[in-house]
């Protein structure tokens, strides 16, 4: 009986392998650990989510993935986060519908890691910056409004400008005024720059892209 | 670790007179299988993964060990499927399962079909969710951390005597706190139910992103005292029939920098006895080396306060390297002493431990 009871079991497993299904996922890079609480403080006006999970290889491949490390002018580890990494993003919905987004990362800081989720409006402009984790003995200082804050109404294009405008003291640099809110821990403070950047970069490329949206403002940026 | 809640599939359990016979167990497995895999008119997204699970030890008393309290030698897989319309997602299933091999018992009797998550959660509301399968009881850390592949645990196997049960739950936000809500039968891994047993748990803490988390947890149940872990076959009940248990506890968390810690105090009754335990860990992760961690966990059980040398105390050390996202190598040292029959017992585990998608 007990032989009969494990085959069957078996079987359904096999069965389980061959179900139909829309796609298949990896591990996921970032996904929220309490999306609903997250989201309805962020929008109020909300009344649910959509979840996508995508990955760079299933978006673009090797192109996409060159694309993304020219915008962010740094390589991507290849470890936690390589090509196959799935990543979680969140359609906030309204009804049915779509009033904003929110998309968590993985970045690795001085002592451990930390996730960087942003919310943004439907043109990529952020509304709210939050840590879902951050490693850091200064961990206050970097959850503090005061800080967080200041990632509030930039977009991609701001960080691209910044790029273009190194070296420089542009004041419409909004990127290169933002402060560094620790005493001793800047390491944490521009892995928190690359977060948020690098969170845009691939929400541009899995959301806005299709779309034409944010992608215009880029090519803005890149030609300032 | 992933949470669960559900749909109506919980709907599906149904008591009989000593337990559930063997075709409403399968017919169980079997409908979550169905409603979670098999609705190809509904728009989803799913992931499946495999798992290895390699495990050796050495015992200063039982000498070579094929199994750690929590890990076996096992093949698993995962299945976790998502359900949306055009107002958002609405359900989620997960389904995870093992096939455990005991290198220490005959080889007839060393095998084991383990079901841990077996849970579909339906969405009632921003918030609002409603669970039902094989989940962990709302209790302490057990429902906050993820402790599937890991050879340190929680107080939960002390304290209700197993990680997940089947049932029914809930969950919602109150204020700036969370809270989640249980109804279980109170057996652990296998599906049944003796001697009116049966557990209601419930817990109350703050969410899930912040620095120091804490919660308060309530549980009252009789639950059953299985001999061996697993769900088919289902292991044989220690004698005695269910222990009428009460508790209430005390949970927390802190990360600061490269430090967590984490603890865990329970006191409450097994029937007439008084009982309590504590847990405190620290895991470090080595700065200049982050796929290294390294781990300290020290536990402590009673129970019966009202007696001396009812006590166990384990103290473990341990390391953790991920090699890579998918592969994981473990090391732990503990030594234990049970005070009341004097024995002190140290304990070498090895561990090789692998998750990856299809």
């Amino acid at each position: 009986m007990i032989a009969k009871t494990t085959a069957g079991i078996s079987v359904i497993l096999l069965a389980l392998l061959f179900s139909p299904g829309a796609r298949l996922h990896a591990a996921v890079g970032c996904s929220l650990n309490d999306p609903d609480r997250d989201i309805k403080r962020i929008f109020p006006s909300s009344t649910g989510y959509r979840s996508q999970f995508t990955s760079i290889a299933e978006r673009g491949g090797q192109p996409l993935l060159a694309q993304i490390e020219a915008k962010l002018g740094d390589k991507l580890n290849p470890e936690y986060e390589s090509i196959d990494v799935e990543y979680a993003y969140y359609v906030v919905l309204k009804g049915k519908d779509a009033i904003g987004y929110v998309h968590g990362v993985n970045e690795k800081g001085t002592f451990g890691g930390m996730q960087v989720i942003l919310a943004t409006d439907l043109n990529g402009k952020i509304v709210n910056m939050y840590y879902q984790k951050v490693s850091s003995p200064e961990s206050r200082s970097f959850r503090d409004k005061a800080f967080t804050d200041q990632f509030v109404g930039l977009s991609l294009s701001d960080f691209l400008h910044h790029d273009a405008m190194k070296g420089s003291t542009d004041p419409a640099d909004k990127v290169g005024a933002i402060k560094d809110p620790s005493k001793k821990s800047n390491g944490d403070f521009l892995a928190s720059l690359r977060g948020v950047k690098k969170n845009l970069i691939l929400l541009d490329a899995f959301v806005f892209s299709a779309k034409g949206g944010e992608s215009n403002q880029i090519q803005e940026g890149e030609k300032q | 670790m992933t949470i669960e809640r559900e749909a109506d599939c919980g709907t599906g359990i149904i008591y009989r007179n000593g337990g559930f016979n063997r075709a409403s167990k399968t017919g169980l497995i079997a409908f979550f299988i169905t409603l979670c895999a098999a609705s190809p008119a509904l728009p989803a997204d799913y992931a499946l993964y495999k798992e290895v699970d390699l495990i050796g030890g050495y015992s200063s008393s039982e000498h070579w060990l094929g199994n750690s309290m929590s890990q076996m030698n096992s093949l698993g897989m995962e299945y976790f499927q998502r359900f949306s319309n055009d107002y958002g997602d609405y359900l989620t299933c997960d389904f995870q399962a093992r096939v455990a091999y005991d290198s220490v018992e005959p080889f007839g009797d060393a095998w084991a079909v383990e079901v841990h998550n077996a849970w579909a959660e339906y969405n009632l509301g921003l918030g609002k969710k409603l669970i039902a399968g094989h989940f962990a009881p709302a209790f302490g850390l057990e429902p906050l951390v993820d402790t599937h592949g890991t050879l340190l645990q929680t107080l939960a196997s002390m304290n209700i005597g197993f990680k997940d049960d089947w049932g029914v739950g809930f969950s919602d936000t109150l204020g700036g706190y969370d809270y989640r809500l249980a109804a279980q039968l109170g057996s652990g891994m296998s599906i049944q139910r003796r001697d009116s047993s049966g557990l209601l748990t419930a817990r109350i803490g703050t969410p899930a992103a912040e620095d120091f988390q804490y919660g308060l947890s309530l549980l009252y149940g009789k639950t059953l005292e299985a001999m061996g872990m697993g769900t088919f076959p289902r292991p044989e009940l220690a004698q005695g029939g269910a222990v009428l248990k009460k508790r209430v506890g005390l949970d927390a968390q802190y990360l600061f920098g490269s430090y967590l810690f984490k603890g865990e105090g329970v006191y409450g009754e097994n029937d007439s006895a008084q009982v309590a335990g504590a847990l405190v860990e620290v895991d470090y992760t080595v700065p200049d080396l982050q796929e290294l961690k390294m781990l300290l966990q020290g536990s402590s059980w009673d129970d019966d306060l009202s007696k001396r040398n009812t006590e166990s105390i384990l103290l473990s050390a341990g390391l953790e390297y991920q090699v890579n996202k998918d592969l994981a190598l473990r090391a732990l040292c503990s030594t234990s002493t049970l005070s009341n029959n004097d024995l002190q017992e140290e304990q070498v585990f090895l561990q090789v431990y692998y998750f990856a998608p299809f």
